[in-house]
């Protein structure tokens, strides 16, 4: 985790800093989806592993799905809570 | 993108058939490094974006108050839910703490807590996403247009920012860049946290 943190004050500090190139800058983009496929090949690989049947995906997709709906409602329930009664940013 | 990203783990599923022992070893120690790189690149689009880091101290109440409402929101909800359906609590928070950034909170809860949380932070992201895209242009017309920046989370700087700016105002829209910028900041320090505490 405190690699994580690192990492990202880092980059906070150089992209705040300005001396990023602009070839480097205008291929940031690509590094990071490379980075980000190279992790979710690394994390499938690990997916493997779990054998999972069919009905056990299925369960896992029902539970992903309900709680990403738990996810909407919560912020949306709060965000109407915290805006309405505060005079209503309509 | 999607396509990309699932096809990136159908691959690693099927290599994880295929291959073995100290191949897998270094593809994992492979996957550590990308975090650490895409978490580095994060931080520098972040940072290079002074006029967005400048303009939170303009709009600091209104963007302070809808991080809290959808961290706390997010991460209540997956909670409630994870209790209900007798999943590990600290697990179900950090999943509600991947805050629709699914690719990024899929790889840190999958490497600190198991493929099964990574699994079940893939899934209730994406659907976080779809469910936005689907949410966002009612919500503007039925509950205002603050409300529209509830469901997307941290995609509210890219992935629902056109939706967003189509269905409000300029305003809005730079809110909601603002505030998926906060939320894709938080997301690598809350999820590990949770996960670590």
């Amino acid at each position: 985790m405190e690699e994580l943190l690192l990492a990202l004050f880092v980059g906070l500090a150089i992209g705040w800093s300005g001396l990023v190139p602009e070839l480097v800058r205008r291929n940031l983009d690509r590094a990071g989806t490379a980075a980000l496929l190279l992790m979710l090949f690394a994390l499938g690989t690990r997916f493997a592993k779990l054998h999972w049947t069919a009905p056990q995906w299925w369960r896992m997709g029902l539970l992903g799905g309900l709680m990403g709906l738990a996810a909407v409602a919560g912020s949306l329930l709060l965000v109407l809570l915290i805006f309405r009664r505060g005079g209503g940013e309509r | 993108m999607i396509s990309l990203i699932l096809g990136s783990l159908a691959l690693g599923i099927a290599a994880g058939f295929v291959l073995t022992g100290p191949v897998l070893d270094h593809l994992e120690k492979m996957g550590d490094w990308a975090l650490l790189a895409l978490v580095l690149v994060v931080g520098i689009n972040l940072g290079s974006n002074r006029e967005a880091l400048l303009g939170i101290r303009r709009k600091l109440g209104t963007l302070l108050g809808l991080t809290l409402a959808v961290v706390a929101g997010s991460i209540l909800g997956t909670m409630a839910t994870g209790a209900a359906l007798g999943l590990s609590l600290r697990v179900a928070a950090a999943v509600g703490a991947g805050l629709g950034w699914y690719s990024l909170s899929t790889v840190i809860a999958g490497k600190l807590a198991g493929p099964e949380a990574g699994a079940l932070a893939l899934l209730a992201n994406m659907v976080r996403e779809l469910l936005a895209l689907i949410l966002i242009p009612l919500l503007a017309r039925r509950l205002g247009k603050i409300s529209a920046l509830a469901p997307g989370g941290a995609a509210n700087m890219d992935t629902t920012l056109g939706l967003v700016n189509r269905v409000t105002d300029p305003e809005t829209t730079a809110l909601s860049f603002l505030l998926g910028a906060v939320l894709s900041a938080l997301v690598p320090i809350l999820v590990p946290l949770i996960l670590a505490g």
